[in-house]
């Protein structure tokens, strides 16, 4: 496969981490263990797709798009970091550290998009609506779709392939080893980062038992993340139904009281 | 049409389950100009089109103003904005009905009103707790090489994700906001976020210990002893090093540091610790 055909699906497995939450407002295609895997599919080599896909999955589990504010843009960050693993055999390590710039480049070219772009179509919705074209608005918002997949999608991720990808294959041989090792320490420390802001989100006083449950689960009793969500959702249910009979009961209560 | 939407749907009213069925495909697309203006105002209002279509049959200029409405800010978790949407159609054929006597400006109050509560519970559910407990899952498949995480993480996202958004809509339209007060009233809603969260942590402890694989190769030499320190903290406790980084690095962010500069600050830390061999 040429490395012009190469950009090209790399650019349209961009297209559709975009896509993903204009088209179909967020199925999480866009999420790094999906992108990784299309990317690898694509390009040929599935099986370091995935992994990588589920490495910076690890690494960027606690980036959540949560507001009017763009968060870093994982997905076009792991599908960049991805293609490059496969096209210039880079390292996990190294993959990561040309990722981590592209999803915070990404995220600001977000704003960008979103303060001049999409105001700019949202006015001209306005002056059909008072014309009455209502079917213009529908066109209007696949516009959209389409301004953010291209620009912020297909467009990057081919630019980077298509005149990263010698670039990132003589610096991954020139690297030193002690910036290899260096390089290691930070894909090492990340994925606590990212579940440290997971907790920041939804840890409260209450749920800090279930957190010592969990990591004692899968520390010392070697349970895997499906087993111990089965238990989990098992305390759940039992959970539920105590405090749902306790206020069923506190009601009845404060009924007989009025009585 | 299923007997579910069916019974949603009053059969002296305009607006069909088929029209409710266009509204759920057309909701999909919500985010797609999102903007710092009036973010997803335009992607619900192209959304609720075709309810409001049927609402005001042959009353052009009162469709327009119906339209400009819906128009407004308008910013919520996308997989609960669907919920506030069969409310609002609701409150627009009321509206529709009431020739004037209520005031339209109340539609967008209630919207503003649930767009902040809905997006605290969806965000916890659909971030915190069926997103990462898919990826947890997926991601046992995916770091043996497997296809099967994507797929499974897929599935097991999407399955709340699309329920959650149809009968979001359906139950909305239905019952209106009484089904928010009702369920916020007995303590239900409080009471299944905080059961979700028990799912949601518990497999974040969980994924400390299995996917935060911090370990030091570093051995100090003291005369003719070795002492490597990996074993000494695998004594201590197994994964004493994940637990400790990832909660040492939640008591700073609890501090209200950025995290942007935080990242920086651990990108540093992590590379110096490996460069000289700790990390």
């Amino acid at each position: 496969m040429g490395l012009f055909m190469q950009a090209v699906l790399v650019g349209i497995v961009g297209f559709i981490s975009q896509a993903d939450s204009k088209l179909l407002g967020e199925w999480r295609l866009s999420q790094p263990i999906v992108m990784g895997a299309l990317v690898g599919l694509l390009l040929g080599d599935l099986k370091t797709g995935v992994i990588l896909g589920a490495e910076f999955q690890l690494v960027w589990m606690g980036i959540m798009g949560i507001g009017a504010t763009p968060s870093m843009d994982v997905g076009i960050g792991s599908t960049i970091g991805t293609a490059f693993a496969i096209t210039s055999g880079a390292s996990l390590e190294v993959a990561l550290t040309l990722a981590l710039p592209v999803a915070l480049l990404m995220q600001y070219a977000n704003v960008l998009v979103r303060a001049t772009i999409t105001p700019a179509l949202m006015h001209v919705g306005d002056a059909c609506i008072e014309k009455g074209n209502d079917k213009a608005i529908l066109t209007l918002q696949m516009v959209g779709m389409l301004v953010f997949s291209i620009l912020l999608g297909f467009i990057p991720c081919f630019l980077a392939v298509y005149f990263g990808s010698a670039a990132v294959e003589s610096m991954v041989n020139a690297i030193p080893a002690v910036v290899m090792n260096g390089l290691t320490g930070i894909s090492k420390l990340f994925p606590a980062y990212g579940f440290a802001l997971l907790l920041h989100v939804t840890l409260d006083a209450s749920l800090v038992p279930y957190l010592i449950l969990g990591f004692v689960l899968a520390a010392y009793l070697n349970l895997n993340a499906l087993a111990v969500s089965l238990i989990a959702t098992a305390v759940a249910l039992v959970i539920y139904q105590i405090k749902r009979s306790q206020s069923a009961a506190q009601s009845a209560m404060s009924e007989e009281e009025t009585l | 049409m299923s007997k579910f939407t069916e019974s949603c749907v009053d059969p002296k009213s305009n607006v069909t389950s088929k029209d409710l069925m266009k509204v759920f495909w057309r909701q999909f697309p919500i985010h797609a100009t999102m903007n710092y203006e009036r973010m997803q105002g335009m992607g619900f209002c192209n959304a609720v089109i075709p309810a409001l279509r049927k609402i005001y049959k042959d009353r052009t200029e009162d469709f327009k103003a119906a339209l400009a409405r819906h128009m407004n800010a308008f910013n919520c978790t996308l997989a609960m904005a669907p919920f506030i949407m069969g409310i609002s159609i609701a409150m627009e054929e009321q509206y529709a009905k009431s020739d004037g006597e209520i005031d339209p400006a109340a539609i967008n109050q209630v919207k503003s009103a649930l767009m902040g509560p809905l997006s605290g519970i969806g965000d916890t559910f659909f971030w915190g707790v069926f997103r990462v407990v898919a990826a947890g899952i997926g991601v046992t498949f995916a770091l043996q090489g497997s296809i099967l995480g994507a797929i499974v993480f897929l599935l097991l996202f999407n399955l709340p994700n699309l329920l959650v958004r149809y009968y979001g809509l359906f139950i909305g339209y239905k019952q209106g906001s009484s089904f928010m007060e009702k369920m916020s009233k007995t303590g239900q809603l409080s009471l299944i976020t905080h059961c979700a969260g028990i799912v949601g942590v518990c497999v974040i402890g969980a994924m400390i210990a299995l996917n935060v694989g911090i370990t030091t190769p570093f051995i100090a030499h003291i005369g003719e002893t070795e002492i490597i320190f990996q074993d000494i903290f695998d004594q201590l406790l197994p994964k004493f090093l994940p637990l400790v980084c990832t909660l040492g690095i939640y008591g700073v962010l609890r501090k209200n540091v950025k995290s942007t500069t935080l990242l920086v600050a651990i990108a540093l830390i992590g590379f110096a610790l490996g460069a000289i061999g700790l990390l």
